[in-house]
């Protein structure tokens, strides 16, 4: 985008390092904003790096998030801050300017290498916060192993030197570092920075249980947090994974877990929902029988909220396929059981009757909260706050703060799961992207890099570098041996050790001898690729070799660090390390990245809530938009709603988006039209209309939504006196119906959710029943509703309206799947007869109106469009995501965007947030000119290839398509270079550059050479 | 398509394990696309044999090569003189393929690596399927496009036996009754009533019962016999 | 699909090598294939918890799992590996 005169910073500050904020950085970054990331811990990372696993996929947080904080922390255009708080805030929507107070570190992240040598010397041992106290940390610490920054930083308040007056004591870790990196001096410092807009993501608090002894939180050692549970799970936590007791280590049997510790309570701790308290406890209770088998996890719960996409299926998961217990039951007391450290647990069930049970151990599931200094935070920043100190959004700009140009993402605007913060996190992206967008690519740097050697067909002269770590490597490999042994190595014309290859010095000294020794490959035998394989072909690249000449030895993670006090062996494995990437490296060539074209314009399929409103964000961001509906007029289903659950005006907010809409000189609506085919890819897409028109864009958002489900059950469509929750909101809102005295409307909930064949929730109903339940209360409250449900799912801030209704006199009555509600006809009404657990018998009401509360259908065209983007569906029929934790908006092939219903049921408000956020990530491509396509990718050798179609079958990326001649052709565009399509070719037409056959059975040769000879068999 | 599958290793040890020079000989057509003997499934079959050899304690050689097709002469005959050069020549082409070289070579023997299984079609990846008997005397035309001579397990042509059942064949409820489709199929193209009439017997001849069948284009053999004349 | 499909026979693998006592003292060489985004990650893992393994395992990292072909394994095997790790 060409960046036009404006008074507005093309900077953005955010406030908070975790997920949602990692996510807009990115975005942001990504598409020419400079980002400031103001982080209060050591590292970037927040809660999620804390957790496990993840629900409902099970798949490693660690692993899930550690790409992206290395990207945060390697970005060119995102500065974190750590340690660091704003102070003040001036200015307005484009231009703020905003004051942080750093607070000291004392060690210098410029020659800091992350070594960790001086950890490994701290004398002084402290409880490990990260750990929940259930470790230990040094008082010079990384927070976590991953940390980034890695930069160590020393806790002043326990420092042996720093806690000294005289600062003589100790002074262990300046000794030990070679870098001279510590900085006993070091000040607190105060800088300002200007920028266009803020994005708040400070993070959660959780319930502090201790408040409540009669739950034994402190008191009893074998009662434990969730989060401190999640830490015991984890394979780099305080047991290493190993499920066991705090006081005796002991494997506990029984295990307890009990739900909404400090969540849904008005007396006590907080009235509102933690929204993933059910869901983390059956994680949690999954995975611990997967640790241990023996494990017998026993869930006591007031009600399941399994909400979200395929949560339902996973606690069906666990109660089948691992035997987790679900009670129905309040806990008001847990007491330990003298000299044993079990626990007994006194426990009401649903019907009232008091027991007592004995468990190993018991899991609190606490909920969360705002963070600690929410308030003061709230004033800093000048934004309004809700009556929980939450940050005050709307139903309609759910990730709007009060304040002009201040933006809100995770936990800070009200509880909610990983993928919701994601979302929200490209929501605001989205929207801060729309607010600055002549300011797009003002203040981002851009590194100017010299021309690269031509080094075909030169022989290779690898250059060999063998770090020393500080003493990482050099403590336990003989780096002279190593040196030595890769000094014969054909190719190599020059071998040297250094003490940290990624210290700056070092770069320098390595640019240097690419010159000196006119070195065509560089391999570096330090630590691991995942962190450090970038920034070294960043060094080679920049002394003029291309960047896929370089193969990095892992010979710290993989080497010294786990063949501590083995020298011998571990010198030859580390020499057998590098000879393997050497023997890579020779047969390395340079790789060229191809860049394409990106046409900026956006595709919308679907012109509901969703479609329009990701279109008015990517035409605000500037992008020409077409918005192609089937249907005559937009609207969508929103047309049928009438108020959200917090009262706001559907129908004035629709009629304004619409209007808004076909008032933006930007966005080309068609109406009465669909997609009769794409073409192309990522940043060039050619679409062909029904009306046979064509458009070029480079993204697409499908947002093709959902509709109702149409009942046949409970007399539905039989009897005059049953309509659902959507008739009786036309006639509440529509008609204004004021209900008579006496007049009784019966709700029935999960009418087609949560059964077979639609085995999942619909997200919506319970706040659409209570949404009219309060209704029609506040009209006439001497008219009566009864909602007869599965469980009430008023998750997060939601809640509020549950207790309401309760207040205002709703009867709630709790049903069974196996024991449903039976509906007859009597006369001029319906006879409802519904099985009460509490009173333990059956009720009867005789009902004016039967209201049923219907789930949700993904469109039906959700999977025509689907099989003609080749996107996935789950086995509900919706959208299948990249990723169902940390790419909720994308899908695998590139340029694809989804949002709304067809992704899963959902709010309006989280229709909203996700259509921002499909903006935002649309707008990262949309904004560059090119695109650049990855150097590791398959290459496709034609003359090889029989069209046998196997590649194009296993793809997961669409790359191989069938070409106009009829035979199989590869776009580079789309690989991502996971090589399926290598591994199944029968014609080995496919290697993936810097992996290929050769090279790899290069390494294996390399890896098994002068071993002793072979013993098979003997 | 022709589709293949690799023999059991044991059967292709047994045939191998007397020689002292192999080579594993794929056929980058139809079995390459079946995974069963194109250059990958070569190279891997005869690093197996390799390997067995070394556990057998059997002194061998064994080498892998492959070429665009077995059932041509062109390509095989400019690298004769390498392949002569093996005991053995471990062929993983179809039968076609196995016979033609074996023809060819003469004097050296030519196992075969592969079952020949079928003609057959790929609805998927690594799923094949049997479509076609290549009986010489098609009538797709009659049946819908199915054919009762090979999806019907007793090549009926006037309709299924007594032992269809719901849509299914007596000799497995995997297999779909062949009838079955072909009354569905012709209900849907409107022609169920051309089902009325009756086939007469078949001329069994114009399939492998009546000896090796030939196929010849004399124009275009004229060509090739110009073109060596000199014309 | 109209196809009858029938399930497809499945092919047939060599038959597996009988166990055999390993000397005593016999110490396996195993080569890892691992994948870029999990398996090698939880190696540097298990290298950053300071993690004790034998040091006769070497890890050879792949795009994805997915890229791992047949020849890779045989290669090894043939050049005397004793066993393989493959994860992802």
């Amino acid at each position: 985008m060409s960046a036009s005169k404006t008074n507005k910073s093309g900077s953005v500050l955010i406030v908070g390092g975790g997920i949602g904020g990692m996510q807009a950085g990115l975005d942001l970054a990504d598409s020419g904003f400079k980002v400031h990331m103001v982080q209060r811990d050591t590292s970037v990372g927040g809660t999620m790096v804390m957790l496990d696993k993840t629900f409902p996929t099970g798949d490693c947080a660690m692993c899930m998030i550690s790409p992206k904080m290395v990207e945060v922390g390697r970005h060119l255009n995102v500065n974190i801050h750590t340690l660091s708080e704003v102070t003040s805030v001036s200015g307005q929507a484009g231009d703020f300017t905003v004051k942080i107070r750093k607070t000291a570190r004392y060690v210098d992240p410029k020659k800091c290498t992350g070594c960790g040598d001086c950890e490994a010397k701290c004398p002084k041992k402290v409880p490990s916060e990260f750990d929940q106290q259930l470790g230990q940390r040094k008082a010079i610490f990384s927070l976590f192993p991953q940390a980034v920054p890695n930069t160590r930083a020393i806790d002043a308040s326990v420092c042996l030197c720093l806690t000294d007056p005289q600062k003589k004591r100790c002074r262990l870790c300046e000794k030990v570092c070679k870098a001279n990196a510590i900085n006993y001096e070091d000040k607190d410092q105060e800088i300002e920075v200007k920028v266009g807009s803020i994005i708040l993501g400070p993070g959660l608090a959780r319930y502090d249980a201790r408040v409540r002894p009669e739950l034994g939180l402190g008191r009893w050692p074998n009662v434990v947090s969730s989060i401190q549970f999640e830490r015991i799970l984890s394979a780099s936590g305080p047991y290493k994974g190993v499920v066991q007791r705090p006081s005796d280590q002991k494997h506990p049997v029984k295990v307890a877990w009990i739900q909404c510790v400090g969540s849904r309570d008005n007396h006590n701790a907080n009235p509102w929902c933690s929204s993933v308290c059910c869901m983390y406890a059956t994680k949690q209770s999954i995975i611990a029988k997967e640790h241990d088998k023996k494990i017998e996890p026993t869930v006591f719960y007031m009600e399941m909220r399994a909400f979200g996409k395929d949560f339902d299926k996973y606690v069906e998961r666990a109660k089948n396929d691992y035997g987790v217990k679900y009670r129905r039951a309040m806990v008001s007391a847990i007491r330990e059981e003298p000299g044993t450290g079990n626990l007994i647990l006194r426990t009401a069930g649903e019907d009232g009757k008091l027991s007592n049970e004995t468990f190993d151990m018991v899991v609190l599931s606490v909920g969360f909260e705002p963070h600690r200094d929410a308030e003061a935070f709230a004033k800093t920043f000048g934004i309004e706050t809700n009556e929980y100190r939450f940050a005050k959004t709307s139903h309609f700009t759910p990730v709007k703060t009060s304040r002009d140009g201040v933006f809100v993402t995770g936990i800070y605007q009200g509880p909610k799961d990983i993928p919701d913060t994601v979302m929200q996190g490209s929501g605001v992206a989205g929207s801060v992207m729309a607010l600055l967008s002549e300011a797009r690519g003002t203040e981002t740097v851009k590194k100017e890099l010299p021309p690269e050697k031509d080094v075909a067909g030169e022989a290779p002269r690898i250059g060999v570098f063998v770090c020393h770590c500080g003493t990482n490597i050099s403590s336990t490999v003989e780096i002279d041996q190593v040196v030595e042994s890769i000094k014969k190595e054909k190719g190599v014309t020059y071998v040297t050790n250094t003490i940290y290859a990624c210290a700056q010095d070092n770069q320098d000294m390595i640019k240097q001898t690419i010159k000196d020794q006119n070195l065509n490959r560089v391999v570096i035998a330090s630590c691991t690729p995942r962190t450090h394989e970038k920034l070294f072909q960043e060094t080679i690249r920049e002394a003029g070799l291309n960047k896929y000449l370089f193969d990095l030895a892992d010979i710290r993670e993989q080497c010294s660090w786990c063949h501590k006090g083995q020298n011998e062996v571990a010198t030859k494995k580390a020499i057998k390390i590098v000879r393997m990437a050497v023997a890579k490296s020779r047969l390395q060539e340079p790789l060229k990245s191809e860049t394409v074209g990106v046409t900026p314009a956006a595709l919308v399929i679907g012109g509901g809530i969703a479609g329009m409103t990701s279109a008015l964000s990517l035409a605000d961001q500037g992008f020409p938009v077409h918005i192609i509906e089937k249907d005559t007029e937009l609207g969508g289903l929103a047309k049928n709603l009438y108020r959200s659950l917090d009262g706001s005006d559907v129908q004035e907010f629709l009629a304004a988006k619409i209007a808004e809409v076909k008032a933006h000189p930007k966005i080309t609506v068609h109406t009465g039209a669909e997609v009769k085919k794409t073409d192309g890819f990522v940043g060039n897409f050619e679409t062909t209309l029904s009306s046979g028109s064509t458009v070029k864009h480079g993204a697409i958002v499908l947002a093709t939504g959902g509709m109702e489900y149409q009942p046949t059950e409970y007399l539905a469509g039989k009897s005059a006196n049953v309509i659902t929750q959507r008739d009786l909101e036309k006639k509440l809102f529509g008609e204004k119906l004021v209900p008579r005295t006496g007049e009784r409307f019966i709700m029935i909930q999960c009418v087609g959710s949560r059964e077979e064949p639609a085995q999942y929730c619909s997200r919506v109903c319970c706040q659409d029943a209570i949404k009219n339940a309060i209704a029609i209360k506040k009209r006439n409250p001497a008219a009566e509703v009864v909602i007869i449900y599965r469980d009430i799912r008023t998750y997060g801030l939601r809640e509020d309206y549950y207790k309401e209704a309760r207040d205002l006199g709703v009867l709630f009555v709790r049903y069974d799947v196996d024991r449903k509600p039976v509906v007859e006809q009597a006369g001029s009404k319906v006879l409802v007869k519904a099985w009460d657990f509490m009173l333990n018998r059956e009720l009867q009401f005789d009902a004016d109106w039967l209201v049923l509360s219907v789930g949700l259908r993904p469109h039906p065209s959700t999977d025509s469009v689907g099989a003609m983007y080749k996107v996935t569906r789950n086995p509900d029929g919706y959208y299948l995501e990249a990723h169902v934790k940390l790419r909720p908006v994308d899908f695998p092939s590139e340029g694809l965007f989804v949002a709304g219903l067809g992704h899963a049921p959902k709010n309006l408000d989280e229709t909203i947030t996700q259509a921002l956020a499909a903006s935002g990530r649309a707008g990262v491509i949309l904004s560059h000119e090119k695109l650049a396509v990855s150097g590791i990718i398959a290459k496709h050798k034609r003359e090889l290839c029989m069209s046998c179609l196997s590649c194009l079958r296993v793809c997961p990326f669409g790359s191989p398509y069938i070409d106009k001649d009829g035979k199989i052709s590869h776009n580079e565009v789309k690989c991502m270079g996971c090589g399926i399509c290598a591994g199944i070719c029968p014609a080995k037409a496919f290697q993936v550059n810097n992996f290929r056959d050769d090279q790899i059975i290069a390494m294996i040769d390399a890896a098994v050479e002068s071993e002793e000879a072979g013993v098979i068999g003997s | 398509m022709i589709v293949g599958q690799q023999k059991p290793f044991d059967e292709i040890w047994g045939m191998v394990k007397g020689f002292k020079k192999v080579l594993v000989y794929g056929c980058n057509t139809c079995v390459a696309i079946s995974h069963a003997g194109g250059g990958k499934e070569a190279e891997i079959l005869a690093s197996m044999i390799r390997m067995k050899a070394t556990q057998e304690g059997v002194d061998m050689l064994v080498d892998n090569a492959a070429i665009e097709r077995h059932c041509e002469p062109e390509f095989f005959e400019p690298l004769m003189e390498k392949v002569r050069t093996y005991d053995l020549v471990l062929s993983t082409a179809c039968g076609v393929g196995v016979n033609f070289l074996s023809d060819r070579i003469g004097d050296i023997p030519v196992y075969p690596g592969v079952n020949t299984s079928f003609y057959g079609a790929v609805p998927k990846a690594g799923f094949f399927v049997e479509l076609c008997g290549g009986c010489g005397n098609c009538i797709l035309h009659l049946t819908g496009g199915i054919c009762p001579v090979v999806r019907c397990s007793k090549s009926l042509m006037n309709g299924p036996c007594g032992g269809t059942d719901k849509g299914k064949c007596e000799v497995s409820k995997e297999i779909d009754c062949a009838w079955y489709l072909i009354v569905e199929r012709m209900k849907k193209l409107g022609k169920l009533e051309e089902l009325f009439s009756i086939q007469p017997p078949r001329n069994w001849a114009t399939g492998t019962h009546g000896g090796p069948r030939r196929l010849v284009y004399e124009h275009i053999m004229e060509l090739e016999e110009e073109k060596k004349a000199g014309k | 699909m109209a196809v009858a499909e029938k399930a497809p026979e499945k092919a047939t693998a060599p038959s597996v090598e009988k166990p055999h006592e390993t000397p005593a003292g016999w110490e396996p060489n195993v080569l890892a294939f691992a994948c870029h985004y999990c398996a090698f990650a939880a190696a540097d893992l298990a290298g950053v918890m300071r993690l004790s393994y034998p040091p006769n395992v070497k890890i050879i990292r792949l795009p994805c799992t997915g890229k791992l072909d047949h020849i890779h394994i045989l290669r090894a095997f043939e050049r005397g590996v004793d066993g393989i790790f493959v994860a992802g």
